[in-house]
């Protein structure tokens, strides 16, 4: 009985090694990938999830990593730390990854962080925006999306233009949000903007009637708005019922615009974005043609279309990942840190090359993301017009 | 057998690392180690004495941040951040319990709830302090003599040192005295506090030891993830820890452990098992299905199937007839102390305007029975409870010799040597009969929540002592045949008298009797009497509320009658069944009913 | 004027779990769940089967009706005679195991649910709300007016409120306990899933949206008193404006506290809810 079983298993095999395509022999590359995938952010973790699948995909039909196909590991982080922490364990002791993606928001990056110098295995980091996560010397953390600072520096050029006077910010009151009225009061103040109050709303919370009651009171022109594309949608929309009139911008880049048009209409009329992948205008982004064939392919698949401002990050970060595995001709943790060095590479957002961050001799890498501005006008995205002048 | 089976485990426990290859694995082994530690102290109160807290991630929490927080601003040692976390979580535990646990039930759980959510929205808040929502990373490894614990297999020592000291405080607690006023509180609030159980302070330092090892579960777990952030004080730490010791098994000692373990692993299973969208379903799906078939949870269910087949025979006690030349309970033979005189007056009790008592006086002088007789609502019984605390009157004075007892609370009367019993039969039911005694002995030791936990001999032999001392008690109701067997099952005369035992091993100088002879048989009764005669030979004063007339005219001294709130009558026996007024009030109620 | 909407939906979520809690002494954590049930049937009505909006609120109730007698049968009925914590367990499993089921079934993005009312604001006076607003305040308020006749005024609701007083007496004059709690679960259910339906066009529907009406609903109904219909629409009402006029006077980011540190006040000084009778106690 036991004998038949493992004859039919080899011969299994055996057929299984001729019909296979070349490459296929070889041991898939692993790449872990951490996110929320359930839980109360879980719609943004499977975004990007959704586009890690289709960087994997794309490089599987272009001839995969030397040969080598890409198989992704995908782990649910829950928004816990703990679990972030314990998914990295998991990924690279038992999987054996030679690189993670994630882990999204940066409590659970900072709770994964230790977990990558123990074992010596560099980690993409595609979301998290706290300053932190590259300023502590661990030389593991690759990131590719913008802390708030460097978000802040982005905006700068534009604030004359925005004709912000004094401005009001309404955050979630999470590191990303603190961390975002930081960055963008300092640069505001140091552009002689006038800065009013800074008022928080936790990350459940759904009627934010009071805090814009209190903005009101400021009489500012300019209301800075940094929290995921729910709750600016119920702000925008309370905002209007309380007939607040100020110019709204959205910081972090999760802000989807699409969506805020379908979901808040009228009231998302006017507002400005900043984004770091304009899916409505592909021609625009550094690399269009990418750009076009992402949407494409993320249409192809009936994803929506108004995940694809986050959904970019997932291709980034494993095109990043998958360069580097290239470039080391193995898929040995070290050797991938070493070639995450030097990676250069155009991805959906645009190009993609670290550079040193942190205390010397322990550096973390930090790519310099694209920044954008949109608006909302007629009920479509548009570029402003101080951008679309360029 | 369980000895050998034990000395297997620990070796297992103790090699862990080395034949355990993956550190994938001892990582899962270590968070269940720190969930270990949560569950047996959510289990002290839960499972022990009933009282749920949904609160319990904030004292987590709160270990969690003070010990990252003297370790990275204060720059001091992961044992002194431990200890601190274990006084930080135990003073707050000591301010919920206070808070919280004058209410108990549904309302403890929902202090505990808010005391969780606030903690939690000050760590997000409080930016100068805890960095808030950013978070406090880079939390060191413990270093012991100056090295640095950096292995994960070090750290699994510290792990496991810390849950065997958890389980061994719990076992402790539990076999003491202190953790048999928890399950009386549980099963039988009044009915312990007529043997002396404080509920209050009992409850505050249950909540008290609860927190403080969850406060050490928060430190071992900051300095082995070596990040904080509010997310520590999550809702979902709190409900896994429930989880935990429900599914295991609340109120044994190993549930909370296999619990702590299985749902640790389980996750970690299911991530191997499935893809991420199905893993939380099935977690969930897990969960109702074990719920459904093992309600009581997994450790009971098993010790149930273990014991089934072996029909395990409680100790070689000889059944059948107790001596009737057991002594009873020694009481200091000390006339003068014992002799104290009960005197009330002016009692007047009101429901809702109606008056239950209206202005009542009298007297039970020492060392004589005395029974309280009356139709039906009388007020009989709302006499026995204003008089011990159980009710507050509206007015008037109850005077034990010449201390007041007005005003004070049920425990510290019966600490003053008046014990009562209840009319409804009034046991602990899920514990033994010994056990029921034990718990009314609570007043006869004196190991404090301290001591205990240091263990010791003063402490075992006063453990002995009062198992001696059940057994005499048990010996002198007879009992004894009956040691082992659950008080919730016994007949309902035995049940009675479990009640009697419960009320003698306090030792009263005055024992009051709600209605003892109600359902019992005839033989019973006159066991019953002859045991209160022998309860009065040891100078212990006796009252007690009775409608059997033989009974009462058969021991009495003095007999109280009461009628619509009001003494009509008060004499020997012989006087009161010839008093016209006495004859007119029973006739009277007859004819109404 | 928001805390009132805000209060109605509590008082909604409130009724429901007071009467659960009160009656079945039960511990409800998927409460919340029927909450996100009522949003999610009301926008699968209207995106996906066509019904006008009206008709949509109406099917959410029904099917909150529905899956609540259906939870109830299955998973509470065979466990009656458990623990308060066994229950509490399987509804701690329940709650789970739905909020996945949904985020399997409808995806992680919030849905926006439409309604057919004007997005300008009425005008009273200084202050601007939202017709859907008054819409919904009115429909709540109604449900509770009809909730209050039920309790009071129908056979049902006096074998409901003799099972709560006196569960043995109740049964021994005839009332079919089982019966009894099947309904109060519906009947609870339902009244979450109304607010679920109500708010969700107000706010989004997304699978998690229901662990916040969960616990305010806890918080009413300690404010309320246990099993206390009464009290539970006014402690919600009172939550509502509480945490509208906290928020503005303290910091934002202390404004869920202010909910909390109500309850902690409540049970110090008035340990039985705002607005319970002194019981007789002995």
């Amino acid at each position: 009985m036991q004998k038949r079983w493992l004859t039919t298993l080899l011969v299994a095999l055996a057929v299984g090694t001729l019909l296979a395509p070349p490459g296929f022999g070889q041991a898939p590359v692993k790449i872990g990938v951490i996110e929320p995938l359930s839980g109360p952010v879980a719609a943004s973790g499977n975004y990007i999830r959704m586009g890690a699948e289709i960087a994997r995909d794309w490089l599987n039909a272009q001839g995969a990593i030397n040969g080598r196909k890409v198989e992704l590991v995908i782990e649910d982080n829950k928004s816990d730390p703990k679990e972030a922490a314990s998914a990295a364990e998991k990924l690279i002791v038992r999987d054996k990854v030679p690189a993670i993606m994630g882990a999204w928001g940066s409590s659970m990056t900072l709770a994964a962080m230790p977990k990558l110098e123990e074992y010596g295995v560099p980690m993409v980091v595609e979301t998290s925006s706290a300053a932190s996560i590259t300023k502590r010397g661990n030389p593991w953390i690759f990131r590719i999306s913008p802390p708030s600072e460097m978000e802040a520096l982005g905006l700068e050029q534009y604030v004359d233009k925005l004709g912000a006077r004094k401005v009001d910010f309404l955050a979630v009151n999470t590191d990303w949000g603190r961390g975002s009225i930081q960055a963008f009061g300092d640069m505001l103040k140091k552009k002689g903007v006038q800065v009013g109050v800074a008022e928080f709303m936790e990350q459940s919370a759904t009627d934010m009637n009071a805090q814009l009651t209190k903005i009101k009171s400021t009489g500012g022109d300019t209301m800075f708005l940094t929290t995921a594309v729910e709750q600016i949608t119920l702000v925008l929309k309370q905002a209007q019922e309380q007939r607040l009139t100020r110019k709204v911008i959205t910081t972090g880049g999760s802000s989807s615009p699409s969506q805020l048009i379908k979901q808040a209409g009228a009231a998302a009329e006017g507002t400005y974005h900043i984004v770091f992948f304009m899916p409505w205008f592909p021609e625009a982004m550094p690399d269009p043609r990418l750009a076009k064939a992402f949407v494409d392919e993320w249409a192809k698949r009936g994803h929506p279309f108004e995940g694809l401002t986050e959904g970019f990050r997932g291709h980034d970060g494993i095109a990043t990942i998958a360069e580097a595995v290239k470039l080391a001709g193995k898929d040995d943790p070290k050797a991938v840190r070493d070639a995450l060095w030097k990676v250069s590479l155009t991805g959906v957002n645009g190009p993609i090359r670290f550079e040193k961050d942190g205390p010397a001799g322990k550096e973390s890498g930090q790519s310099t993301p694209s920044i954008f501005v949109v608006q909302i006008k007629d009920g479509k995205v548009a570029l402003p017009d101080f951008m679309a002048k360029k | 057998m369980s000895r050998g089976l034990g000395v297997l485990a620990a070796l297992a426990l103790l090699t862990l690392p080395l034949w355990l290859a993956s550190p994938y694995h001892l990582h899962v082994v270590i968070m269940a180690g720190i969930f270990t530690i949560l569950a047996l102290s959510l289990n002290l109160l839960l499972g022990y004495t009933g009282q749920l807290s949904l609160g319990h991630a904030g004292f987590f929490g709160i270990g969690a941040y003070t010990s990252a927080l003297l370790a990275l601003r204060g720059d001091r040692s992961f044992w002194i951040g431990l200890a601190s976390a274990a006084l930080a979580a135990g003073l707050a535990g000591w301010g919920i319990g206070r808070l919280a646990l004058k209410l108990r039930g549904a309302y403890f759980v929902l202090v505990t709830i808010s005391f969780a959510g606030v903690i939690s929205l000050v760590s997000i808040n409080w930016m100068e302090l805890t960095n808030g929502p950013l978070g406090l990373p880079g939390v060191p490894p413990p270093e012991l003599f100056g090295v640095p614990l950096r292995t994960k297999a070090a750290y699994y020592y510290v792990v496991l040192l810390a849950a065997v000291l958890a389980y061994l405080v719990c076992h402790r607690l539990v076999h003491s005295r202190l953790g048999r006023a928890f399950l009386a509180l549980r099963e039988n609030e009044p009915l312990a506090e007529s043997v002396g159980v404080d509920p209050v302070r009992t409850l505050v330092a249950a909540a008290v030891v609860s927190a403080a090892m969850a406060g050490v579960a928060g430190s071992l777990y900051a300095h082995y993830v070596r990040f904080v952030s509010p997310e520590v004080f999550l809702f979902g730490y709190t409900v896994t820890m429930v989880i935990m010791v429900v599914a295991g098994g609340k109120g044994t000692l190993l549930g909370p452990v296999v619990g702590a373990l299985l749902f640790t692993a389980l996750p970690e299973a299911l991530r191997e098992a499935m893809d991420w969208q199905w893993q939380m379903l099935a977690y969930g799906i897990v969960l109702v299905l074990l719920v459904f078939f093992l309600p009581r949870g997994i450790v009971p269910a098993v010790e149930r199937a273990w014991r089934r087949p072996r029909g395990r025979k409680p100790d070689g006690a000889p059944r059948g007839l107790p001596r009737e030349e057991s002594r009873p309970p020694s009481r200091r033979a000390d006339a003068a102390e014992s002799g104290a005189t009960l005197t009330i007056t002016d009692l007047a009790v009101e429901f809702g305007g109606v008056a239950a008592l209206a202005g009542v006086s009298f007297q039970v002088r020492p060392l004589t029975i005395t029974s309280l007789i009356g139709p039906n609502g009388a007020g009989k019984t709302t006499a026995f409870n204003a008089i011990t605390g159980y009710l507050r009157p509206r007015r008037g004075r109850v005077l034990w010799d010449d201390v007041a007892l007005s005003g004070q609370r049920p425990c510290d009367i019966a600490r003053r040597g008046l014990v009562r019993t209840f009319q409804k039969t009034s046991v602990f039911p899920a514990l033994s009969v010994r056990d029921n005694v034990m718990i009314g002995l609570h007043l006869r030791g004196r190991g404090r929540t301290l001591g205990i936990l240091a263990g010791g001999r003063a402490i075992r032999e006063e453990e002995a002592r009062l198992g001696t001392e059940a057994d005499v008690v048990l010996e002198f109701v007879g009992l004894r045949h009956r040691r082992d067997d659950v008080a919730g099952r016994l007949p309902y005369g035995e049940q009675r008298l479990v009640e009697l035992a419960v009320a003698l091993a306090a030792r009263p100088r005055l024992l009051l009797l709600d209605e003892p002879g109600a359902g019992m048989t005839g033989g019973e009764k006159d066991r019953l009497i002859e045991l209160i005669r022998r309860v009065r030979e040891q100078h212990v004063t006796v009252f007690l509320v009775e409608h059997d007339m033989r009974l009462v005219m058969g021991i009495s001294d003095t007999v109280i009658v009461l009628n619509h709130g009001r003494v009509i009558a008060e004499g020997p026996p012989a006087a009161i069944q010839a008093h016209p007024e006495v004859i007119r009030a029973y006739l009277g109620s007859a004819a109404r009913a | 004027m928001n805390g009132l909407v805000l209060g109605g939906t509590y008082a909604l979520l409130g009724i429901g779990l007071t009467l659960i809690f009160g009656l079945m002494n039960l511990v409800n954590f998927a409460h919340g769940e029927f909450y996100t049930l009522g949003a999610y049937t009301t926008f699968a009505a209207l995106a996906l089967g066509g019904v006008n909006f009206f008709g949509a609120v109406a099917a959410a109730l029904v099917i909150g009706a529905a899956a609540g007698a259906l939870c109830e049968r299955v998973l509470l009925a065979p466990l009656r005679d458990e623990s308060i914590d066994t229950t509490m367990l399987v509804m701690i499993g329940l709650w789970i195991a739905l909020q996945n089921a949904e985020l399997l079934g409808w995806g992680g993005a919030a849905k926006s649910i439409p309604h057919p009312f004007a997005t300008a604001p009425l005008t009273l006076g200084p202050v601007g709300i939202a017709p859907l607003r008054v819409f919904v305040v009115l429909t709540a308020l109604a449900l509770i007016g009809l909730s209050w006749l039920l309790i009071q005024h129908t056979r049902l609701g006096r074998a409901m409120r003799a099972t709560f007083q006196d569960r043995e007496t109740a049964a021994l004059m005839g009332v079919r306990i089982g019966r009894i709690h099947t309904a109060t679960f519906a009947f609870g259910s339902a009244l979450a899933a109304a607010a679920g339906a109500l708010l969700g066009p107000i706010f989004l529907a997304y699978p998690s949206m229901g662990d916040l009406a969960s616990l305010k609903a806890f918080s009413v109904v300690i404010l309320g008193g246990l099993g206390n219909l009464a009290g539970a629409t006014i402690g919600g009402v009172i939550l509502g404006i509480a945490e509208e006029l906290g928020a503005g006077y303290v910091s934002s980011g202390y404004r869920d506290a202010v909910g909390f540190v109500i309850i902690i006040l409540v049970l110090l000084f008035r340990p039985s809810g705002l607005f319970a009778r002194s019981e007789r106690v002995g």
